[in-house]
């Protein structure tokens, strides 16, 4: 201890100094230390503050009057029952006054005080007395209990003011605090003690609130001011608040029940604000207190709203289900079911049955038997609806944007709902018009967005150009469009092969011309158009056999002499099968000029040869040499359809191999211009791109290839882990089975083994 | 190495024996052993064919398994290839006899083997990791030569046999691969699940998981029985 502190530390504290050291001795040196420097800032309770200490002051009072008091008390018992009878006061209120504040003086205050409390409370008693003896029941009782509690708390004013000074001093002190708050006490007490009296109170005002609620006329400020009372005498909070929401809650359980079934449903939701706003706003403002506020709120959403939210969003989008074109009211609807349920958080289970609703809606629509346009048309207009409706009913909400996304992903790519074939179909229908209605396309083009199977969408889109191409019903302008809109969407690997084919076509056109240009003109039997296909870029074909007469081999082969010296190191392949040939046919009744596949023509024109009347099944066989299958079908076309060029013998639908076919010499027909194609020609070209097969293997492939992918790169991972990256990684919708059952390969060809805990491993 | 052995060589080494006398016990011994060999190789060769004396065929196993009384209807067949580390259900090489008939343990006449092959059972059944090693043993035993799966037949008997005691859910298991969704064969990755499954789920399928890796076959499996329930 240094000598500065010596000096400032006062004597005193030597003393605990020596208090210290037992203790000390049985602590550590640091926490003794500690403990030290504690106590040296500790301020001596004297020496440090500066007040001044008087003591055994002695004032000189002459002593009371010995019946002084009792006096003094008789005098102020009349004034008070005076009050109380709401009478005058027969004495001067500034002599009461004195009169209480001098047997205060003399410290008598506490059996003045307890006078005064015996005297308030025999009166407060007796008036309850009365009351539970009153009879009348309902407003007119609780009339009668706030005109007592009115004048109760007048008088009570008053008595205050004359005993003003016992109330600073005395009561102050104590816990009661003051005289108010006595007179309150009393009240209260006097409530507990009549429960029959506060019951018909209480049940009287919640009646009042029941009446004003269903939309009675009230008197409102009787009410608040009973209100006020219940507030006053601290029993708001205590007892009557937990009543008045048990009555609130049965009141609109009540009235929920009753409107849910019997009004409209959104009539429902504009009362539930209706309720939602009286009930936190304007009830709050004439009458409750601010406190029960939220209460109330919550109690409202929850009876009217939350309880049953269910069953109100089963109803409203049970309606919005039934509606084709929304009007704006409609928006409105959905607008009003949002904030609501915004409200009561309960946004999420709307965000599902919205989901739902798009879901189904538009399954419904890809469902209904209505031809393609009509479909895409409402399909379209059911698009812009929800967004509209996503838009601004529901504010942009993100739930509801990702809820009508996976909606409309899901019921554009519900297998059972072909949306792919539909847009095919669709897209196949607008660009063989003649002239290309954009708008027509970009309706197409959301349908497109949100397909998964694009690549099964691009076979069906690769035969269906293939045959516009091939068969020239298309205008090539239209083509680009529509791939460019595709390539915008998917980029330039998935249009490219496409864009091939109609470029395939273009340069075949230039060729055409070329060749047309260089060649002889009079050499050739036939004029021909040649469309050089690039293989890869269409779909495959496979060549038929066919033994061609001498003039289209002609043709064929100027043409193949022609290309090679352009390109010498590609090979040609002759599609007969794709071929068409426009023949004249010399009947008696007059030339017709029809259309026919190349293969119609060649068995055709064996029956030039007029040394024999009729042909057998397999004369024609063994002179075309054409697959037997392929002969059925060729003869199918033109002996047993709508135009028979040739007879069968004997007559029938099916081709047997013993029928005999001869020229059909009678064959009449208004026109002169046939065309047989279309059907066979399709066929052939539809044939060659099922879907099952192509895509489903290609599928297969990629998924293995992305799983042997993922494993090479992370050697092992869970089952989990690598369901999820296969998943992000496809391009096309896989289940998880799916990806089992090729996991499974993958382990089976020993790719993968399976290791600990769900996992796999990769074998390298 | 057998303690036995290890035994008797640490006796040669400690204890100083004259060479000659060393020489005319190891004569007596390999002429012991061969006598053995001789006996042991004389039991063997009782069920092999003619034609080949290395190997045993399925009749001569019929015969042997009937000889020593072991019924072609239980476990014992397998548990003796998986003994014998047999490649192949119904044949046993002359090295694969020769590695667990210890002829000095074993003979013909006196009926130890089969009391041993019982043993075997019993330890096998009792020990979980051997249990294992002896049910993945039995695919490739059991499958036919040169396929990769193993058909539905052999797997459903084997099941019955090895599994089904131990765990009862194989009982509906089976009837699932029979009836309800024919399954032509079950592959090694299956097999193996298999036992995994058995183990890991109980008999009411409680914590399934058909999130999880099983193979799709066990997802059809509980899928089935959830259905049924």
């Amino acid at each position: 201890m240094n000598e500065w502190e010596t000096i400032k530390r006062p004597r005193l504290d030597s003393n605990s100094d020596q208090d210290l050291i037992p203790i000390q001795n049985n602590q550590l040196p640091f926490s003794a230390f500690l403990s030290k420097s504690f106590r040296q800032n500790e301020k001596h309770p004297v020496l440090s503050d500066k007040k001044l200490i008087v003591y055994d002051l002695k004032v000189e009072r002459p002593d009371l009057p010995v019946d002084y008091e009792e006096n003094a008390w008789n005098r102020l018992k009349i004034a008070i029952h005076a009050i109380q009878q709401n009478q005058p006061s027969p004495e001067s209120l500034e002599v009461l006054y004195q009169l209480c504040e001098n047997i205060c003086q003399y410290e008598k205050f506490q059996k003045l005080y307890e006078l005064l409390y015996e005297e308030c409370r025999r009166y407060t008693e007796i008036q309850f007395e009365i009351l539970a003896n009153d009879t009348t029941q309902g407003v007119d009782y609780l009339r009668t209990v706030h005109l007592l509690w009115k004048s109760y708390c007048n008088q009570m004013s008053q008595i205050r003011c004359l005993f003003l000074y016992l109330d600073r001093t005395y009561i102050a002190s104590t816990t009661t605090g003051s005289i108010w708050n006595m007179a309150m006490q009393l009240f209260r007490e006097n409530y507990i003690k009549y429960d029959e009296v506060w019951q018909k109170v209480l049940k009287s005002i919640l009646e009042l609130i029941r009446l004003e609620r269903t939309g009675e006329k009230v008197d409102e400020q009787f009410l608040q001011s009973n209100i006020r009372m219940l507030m006053d005498l601290d029993l708001y909070h205590t007892s009557f608040e937990q009543q008045l929401l048990a009555e609130t809650r049965v009141f609109y359980d009540q009235e929920g029940d009753r409107l849910v079934e019997s009004i409209n449903i959104f009539d429902y939701l504009q009362h539930i604000s209706t309720r939602v706003h009286q009930e936190s706003i304007l009830r709050v403002k004439s009458y409750f207190d601010k406190s029960t506020k939220s209460h109330l709120q919550s109690i409202v959403e929850t009876e009217l709203l939350t309880k049953r939210v269910g069953h109100i969003l089963d109803k409203c989008f049970g309606y919005f289900q039934g509606l084709d074109f929304f009007q704006e009211s409609d928006y409105d609807k959905f607008s009003l079911l949002y904030r609501l349920l915004q409200k009561v958080d309960k946004l999420e289970i709307c965000a599902k049955y919205f989901t739902s609703y798009v879901k189904t809606k538009g399954s419904f629509i890809l469902c209904e038997h209505i031809n393609v346009q009509e479909k895409m048309s409402k399909l379209s207009a059911f698009e812009s609806q929800t967004d509209e409706v996503v838009d601004h009913s529901f504010e942009g909400d993100e739930q509801f944007v990702d809820g009508l996304k996976d909606g409309t992903e899901y019921f554009i790519n519900l297998r059972a709902n072909n949306a792919i074939k539909l847009l095919a179909k669709y897209t196949d229908s607008i660009l063989r018009s003649e002239k290309l209605d954009e708008e027509l396309l970009d309706k197409g083009m959301f349908i497109f967005r949100n397909l998964q199977g694009k690549d099964e969408f691009e076979v069906l889109y690769k035969r269906d150009l293939a045959k516009r191409l091939l068969l020239n019903v298309t205008n090539k302008t239209a083509e680009k469009t529509m791939l460019s809109r595709m390539k915008k969407e998917c980029g330039a690997g998935y249009t490219g092969k496409l864009e091939g084919m109609v470029k395939d076509i273009e340069k075949s056109d230039e060729l055409m011309n070329e060749f047309n240009a260089i060649r002889s003109v009079s050499l050739l039997p036939l004029n021909f158009n040649v469309n050089l296909l690039t293989n890869g870029f269409w779909p495959s074909y496979v060549p038929v056999n066919l033994n061609l007469p001498s003039m289209f081999h002609q043709v064929q082969n100027a043409y193949t002499e022609f290309y090679m010296t352009k390109f010498s190191k590609r090979i040609l392949t002759w599609q007969n099968s794709l071929s068409v040939c426009k023949v004249n046919a010399n009947y008696p009744l007059g030339t017709k000029r029809i259309t026919l596949t190349l293969l119609q023509t060649v068995v055709l024109l064996l029956f030039n040869d007029t040394t024999r009347y009729s042909l057998s099944f397999k004369d024609i066989l063994t002179c075309t040499q054409l697959d037997e299958l392929e002969l059925r079908r060729t003869l199918v076309s033109l002996s047993c359809r709508e135009y028979k060029l040739l007879k069968k013998n004997p007559e029938g639908d099916d081709i047997e191999s013993s029928d005999q076919f001869s020229f059909n010499h009678d064959f009449a027909t208004e026109k002169t211009q046939l065309k047989m194609t279309t059907a066979t020609l399709s066929e052939v070209i539809e044939k060659n791109s099922t879907m099952n097969t192509t895509v489903l293997f290609a599928r297969e492939q990629q998924v293995d290839a992305v799983i042997v992918r993922i494993m090479k790169a992370k050697t092992n991972a869970t089952h989990g882990l690598l369901l999820s990256e296969v998943t992000r990684l496809v391009k096309f919708p896989v289940t998880a089975q799916d990806v089992k059952l090729r996991i499974e390969t993958l382990i089976e060809k020993e790719y993968l083994e399976r290791g600990p805990d769900d996992s796999y491993i990769y074998l390298a | 190495m057998p303690p036995k052995r290890k035994a008797a060589t640490t006796i040669n080494e400690t204890v100083i024996v004259p060479r000659r006398l060393k020489i005319a016990k190891k004569k007596q011994t390999t002429a012991l052993a061969k006598t053995f060999n001789e006996k042991s190789k004389h039991w063997f060769e009782k069920y092999t064919d003619a034609d080949n004396r290395e190997l045993i065929g399925p009749d001569g196993c019929q015969a042997f398994f009937n000889d020593i009384g072991v019924s072609l209807e239980s476990a014992l067949p397998l548990v003796i290839g998986y003994k014998m580390k047999s490649i192949r259900m119904g044949y046993i090489t002359w090295e694969e006899w020769l590695s667990v008939m210890k002829p000095e343990l074993y003979f013909e006449e006196d009926g130890r083997f089969a009391l041993a092959v019982l043993e075997w059972e019993r330890s096998i059944m009792s020990n979980e990791e051997e249990y294992k090693q002896f049910y993945l043993f039995s695919f490739n035993y059991a499958k036919s030569n040169g396929q990769k799966s193993m058909d539905i037949e052999t797997a459903t008997a084997i099941w019955h046999i090895i599994l089904e005691k131990k765990y009862p859910i194989v009982k509906s298991f089976i009837e699932f691969v029979q009836v309800v969704k024919p399954v032509q064969v079950i592959n090694k990755d299956q097999w193996s699940s298999m036992l995994d499954f058995c183990k890991a789920v109980p008999e009411d399928l409680q914590n399934y998981d058909s999130t999880s890796s099983w193979p799709v076959l066990f997802d059809d499996y509980v899928e089935w029985r959830q259905q049924s329930l």
